[in-house]
C-alpha cells in the first residue's frame, strides 16, 4: 500500500507496511502515544493521553490569558503581523492573489487528476498539483513569516503546552505534574513532549489510508454488533479517533455509493478528493436547479423549452444580476442546453437578426421530425 | 420538451408594447419568469412512385409565451398586452395584440441595465389566458399567455432598452408604497364574494367579526380564463390574419377557506330557491391594497364544493372547503396605471 506526499516536486511513495499500520492504528484506539523523552539526562519512556474535556476547557482560558498578557506586552497580533509585512513590501497583494489563486486550483487539479484518463494526463496533473502545493507552502511561509511572534503564537503554545502537560503520565501511569501552574515554569521535559507530540502526529493521508484498509477496516465492520468503538462517549474522542470514524464513514458511503468509483481513485487520495468535489459540484446543482424549479411555480413557464429567469427577487433595491445568481441560472442548463444556447448566441451574435426557425438547434429540431414522419409514413 | 433540451437564461427585462399603436416598449415590472414555447407544424407530401419525400411543408410556426408577474402597484401584464382597448371587460380587451421583448444576458453580467447581448421579439402576440391567484403564503401573483406566430430573436438596435427612463422606469423599488401585495393587502371591506359560501353576508361582503378574523378565512383564491384563440386563415396568406376568441368565453373563479361550520350547501333535486334552482347567480371582486380590480361580473355560478384536509390518518390539518364557480365573459381588470388612461377606475 502507498501513499502520496505533495510537498515535494518529486512523488515521494512512502510504503507503509502492515506493521506500521498497526502500530498507529493500536495508537488511535488507546488513545495515547508512547514517546522516549530525555528527563534529567536520562531517557525515559512516557505516555501522552488524549486531554480531557475539562482540560480543554481550562486551555482555552490559558490561552485567553496568554493572548491578552502577549498584547499587552506589546505583540503583534496575526492580522498586525500580516498588515506590517504589506507595509513593508514583504506580503504584495500579487502574493496574496497568488495564494488565493493557488489554493483555487488545487480543487480544479484534483478534479482533473480524477478526470483524466491517459497515464500521461494524471501524471501532469500530480505534477501540477505538487508545485501548486509547493507554491502554496512557499507563500504560506512568507505570509505567516511572523507569526512565530505574533500574540496568537504565543497564546496557543501555551495552551497546547498545557494540554500536553495535563497528557504526560509517567510509565506507572501517575500524572508527571499535579499543581496547575507547571506550563508557566521553565522545563526541558515539557518541551521535549510538546516536540515529540508535534514530531508524531499522525497525518490526514495516514489516517485516510488506515480507514479504507486492514487491521482497521474489519474492527469497523463489527460496530453495528459492538457499538462502543473506543469504549468512551463520543465528547471524549480524540482528534486522531474523530478523525479515523469521520474518514471511514466517508469511504463506507462511497463503497455503498451507486456509482462508486473505480478502487485505483479510491486508493489515491487526491484522485478521491477529485470524485468528491465532482459529486459535491453535481448535488450543489441539484439542489440550486430545484430552488429555481420551485421558484417558478406556474406548471406552464417551467414546462417551456425557454425558460427565462428573473434572478433579482421582486421588490429588490439592486436591479443587477449577482454573479453568484447568473452562475445559478446558468448552471440550471444541462450539458445539451448549454450547447444549444452557446450555438444560438452564436448565430444571433453572427446574423445580427435570426428567426426562430433558422437557429441551428431548430433546424436539428425539424429536421428529426421530418425523419421521424418519413419513417412513419413507410410503414 | 425534453428537460435535457430546456434552456434557461438569466433575464430581468421584459417590454410590452402595443402592436395596434406602437409606440415604445414599457418595461414590465415585478416579472418572476417567461416561458417561451415554439412549436413547426410540419407536412410531409409524398407522390405514388416515389419512396422519397415529394415535398416536406413548413406550416407557420405556433409561438406562445407565458409571464408571471407579482402584483406591486406597476401595471398589470393583462393591461399592457391590452393597450388601446375599447373598454376593461374581457370582450372590450380581446382584440388588442401586443409585441413581447425579453432581454438576454451575458453569463458573466452583474447589471441588467444595457446589459443584454440578444432579445427575443415575440410581435403580434394575442392574450390567450389569464389568472390571478392569491394565497395566504405568497405574493399576489397575475400569469398570463400570449399565442402568435413571430419570434425574432436580434443583438443590437434593441427595440426595448431595457430599464431606462423611458421605458417608464424610474425606480428599483415596487411602485405600491406597502410593496409586492399579499394576504393583508387583500381590501376584504371592497371586496365582494359569493353568498352561497356560509359566513358571507347577503350583500356579499365578508366582514369582521371584532374579534381578530373576518367571518370567513379564506385561503385562497383564484380567477383564471381561457381565451382559445382559434386561426382565420386565408386564401393568399400563409399566417392567419386573425385569431378570434371563441366566445362564450368560461372564466373560473375557485375559493379556498377554512372549514369552521361546514359548507351549507343544500341541493334538492326540487331546487332549493323558486324555478327550481338550487344555486344563484353570485358577484365576485377584489381589490388589492396596489389598485387592482378584479370583477369577475354578477353571473357566477357555483359549480361544486369540495371538503379536504383535517384528515386523521394522514397529519391531521385543517379541514378546508373549496368553493368552485364558473361565470361567462366577464372578467373585467381594472388599474390606476392601466397604460389605456381611459381605463383606469
Amino acid at each position: 500500500m502507498y501513499f502520496f506526499i505533495g510537498t515535494s516536486l518529486k512523488s515521494i511513495i512512502i510504503s507503509v507496511n502492515d506493521k506500521d499500520r498497526e502500530k498507529i492504528l493500536y495508537r488511535i484506539l488507546a488513545g495515547k502515544e508512547r514517546v522516549i523523552l530525555i528527563d534529567n539526562g536520562v531517557k525515559r519512556p512516557f505516555w501522552i493521553k488524549a486531554p480531557t474535556i475539562t482540560d480543554k476547557l481550562i486551555s482555552c482560558d490559558i490561552y485567553d490569558e496568554a493572548y491578552s498578557e502577549a498584547v499587552l506586552n506589546g505583540l503583534y497580533t496575526e492580522e498586525e503581523a500580516i498588515a506590517f509585512l504589506e507595509e513593508r513590501l514583504t506580503w504584495r497583494s500579487a502574493d496574496k492573489k497568488d495564494l488565493q489563486t493557488a489554493i483555487d486550483n488545487i480543487d480544479k487539479l484534483k478534479i482533473g487528476l480524477y478526470k483524466s484518463l491517459r497515464k500521461r494526463d494524471k501524471e501532469a496533473a500530480r505534477l501540477g498539483l505538487a508545485k501548486t502545493r509547493e507554491l502554496i507552502s512557499t507563500l504560506s511561509a512568507k505570509k505567516f513569516q511572523l507569526s512565530h511572534r505574533t500574540a496568537e503564537h504565543f497564546a496557543s503554545t501555551a495552551k497546547i503546552k498545557y494540554l500536553i502537560g495535563r497528557s504526560l503520565f509517567n510509565e506507572r501511569n501517575k500524572r508527571v505534574w499535579k499543581h496547575n501552574k507547571f506550563w508557566l515554569d521553565q522545563s526541558e521535559l515539557l518541551d521535549n513532549a510538546y516536540y515529540a507530540h508535534l514530531v508524531n502526529k499522525i497525518t490526514e493521508t495516514q489516517i485516510r489510508e488506515l480507514s479504507r484498509t486492514d487491521p482497521w477496516r474489519p474492527i469497523w465492520i463489527c460496530k453495528s454488533v459492538e457499538h462502543s468503538m473506543f469504549g468512551i462517549s463520543a465528547s471524549n474522542l480524540s482528534e486522531d479517533q474523530k478523525s479515523l470514524v469521520a474518514w471511514s464513514r466517508l469511504y463506507d458511503s462511497c463503497y455503498e455509493d451507486q456509482e462508486r468509483p473505480p478502487d485505483s481513485v479510491i486508493e489515491e487520495d487526491d484522485m478521491f478528493d477529485g470524485w468528491l468535489i465532482v459529486k459535491r459540484k453535481e448535488r450543489e446543482k441539484d439542489v440550486k436547479k430545484s430552488k429555481f424549479e420551485d421558484a417558478i411555480q406556474n406548471e406552464k413557464i417551467a414546462n417551456s423549452s425557454e425558460v427565462f429567469v428573473m434572478a433579482a427577487a421582486p421588490g429588490a433595491a439592486d436591479p443587477g444580476f449577482t454573479d453568484e445568481e447568473l452562475e445559478e441560472i446558468e448552471d440550471m442548463n444541462s450539458p445539451v442546453a448549454l450547447s444549444i444556447k452557446r450555438q444560438r448566441m452564436n448565430v444571433v451574435k453572427e446574423l445580427g437578426e435570426v428567426k426562430e426557425a433558422d437557429m441551428p438547434d431548430t433546424k436539428q429540431f425539424i429536421q428529426s421530425e421530418l425523419n421521424k414522419m418519413r419513417a412513419n409514413a413507410k410503414k | 420538451m425534453s428537460l435535457n433540451r430546456r434552456v434557461y437564461y438569466a433575464n430581468r427585462v421584459v417590454g410590452v408594447q402595443s402592436y395596434d399603436l406602437g409606440g415604445t416598449y414599457t418595461a414590465a415590472r415585478g416579472v418572476q419568469s417567461v416561458g417561451i414555447n415554439t412549436t413547426f407544424n410540419l407536412e410531409q407530401v409524398f407522390e405514388l412512385g416515389q419512396l422519397a419525400v415529394y415535398e416536406n411543408i413548413e406550416n407557420v410556426p405556433d409561438v406562445e409565451i407565458t409571464m408571471e408577474k407579482v402584483l406591486d402597484g406597476y401595471p398589470p401584464l393583462w393591461t399592457l398586452c391590452t393597450q388601446g382597448s375599447p373598454a376593461s371587460t374581457l370582450v372590450g380587451r380581446s382584440n388588442a395584440r401586443a409585441n413581447v421583448a425579453v432581454g438576454v444576458f451575458p453569463d458573466t453580467n452583474s447589471t441588467a441595465s444595457g446589459g443584454q447581448i440578444a432579445q427575443v421579439i415575440c410581435s403580434g402576440m394575442y392574450p390567450s389566458q389569464l389568472g390571478y391567484d392569491f394565497n395566504v403564503d405568497g405574493n399576489a401573483r397575475e400569469t398570463m399567455s400570449l399565442v402568435g406566430n413571430n419570434k425574432l430573436w436580434s443583438t443590437g438596435s434593441f427595440l426595448f432598452a431595457g430599464y431606462t427612463a423611458t421605458n417608464g422606469v424610474t425606480g428599483t423599488d415596487p411602485r405600491a408604497p406597502e410593496g409586492v401585495n399579499r394576504r393583508q393587502d387583500m381590501l376584504m371591506p371592497s371586496c365582494l364574494f359569493p353568498t352561497d359560501i356560509h359566513g358571507i353576508s347577503s350583500s356579499g361582503t365578508n366582514n369582521d367579526t371584532g374579534s381578530g378574523c373576518f367571518t370567513v378565512s379564506i385561503q385562497s383564491i383564484r380567477f383564471s380564463t381561457n381565451l382559445g384563440r382559434s386561426q382565420i386563415l386565408e386564401l393568399g396568406r400563409l399566417a392567419p390574419y386573425f385569431r378570434y376568441v371563441e366566445f362564450p368565453v368560461q372564466t373560473s373563479t375557485t375559493i379556498e377557506l377554512i372549514d369552521k361550520e361546514g359548507e351549507q350547501v343544500s341541493a334538492l333535486e326540487t331546487g332549493i330557491y323558486s324555478y327550481n334552482r338550487n344555486v344563484l347567480d353570485q358577484h365576485i371582486k377584489i381589490v388589492m391594497q396596489e389598485g387592482i380590480q378584479i370583477d369577475m361580473g354578477t353571473k357566477n355560478k357555483l359549480n361544486s364544493v369540495s371538503e379536504s384536509g383535517g384528515n386523521a390518518a394522514r397529519g391531521g390539518g385543517n379541514a378546508s372547503l373549496t368553493y368552485s364557480y364558473i361565470g361567462y365573459n366577464d372578467f373585467d381588470v381594472k388599474h390606476p396605471l392601466d397604460p389605456t388612461t381611459g381605463l383606469r377606475p
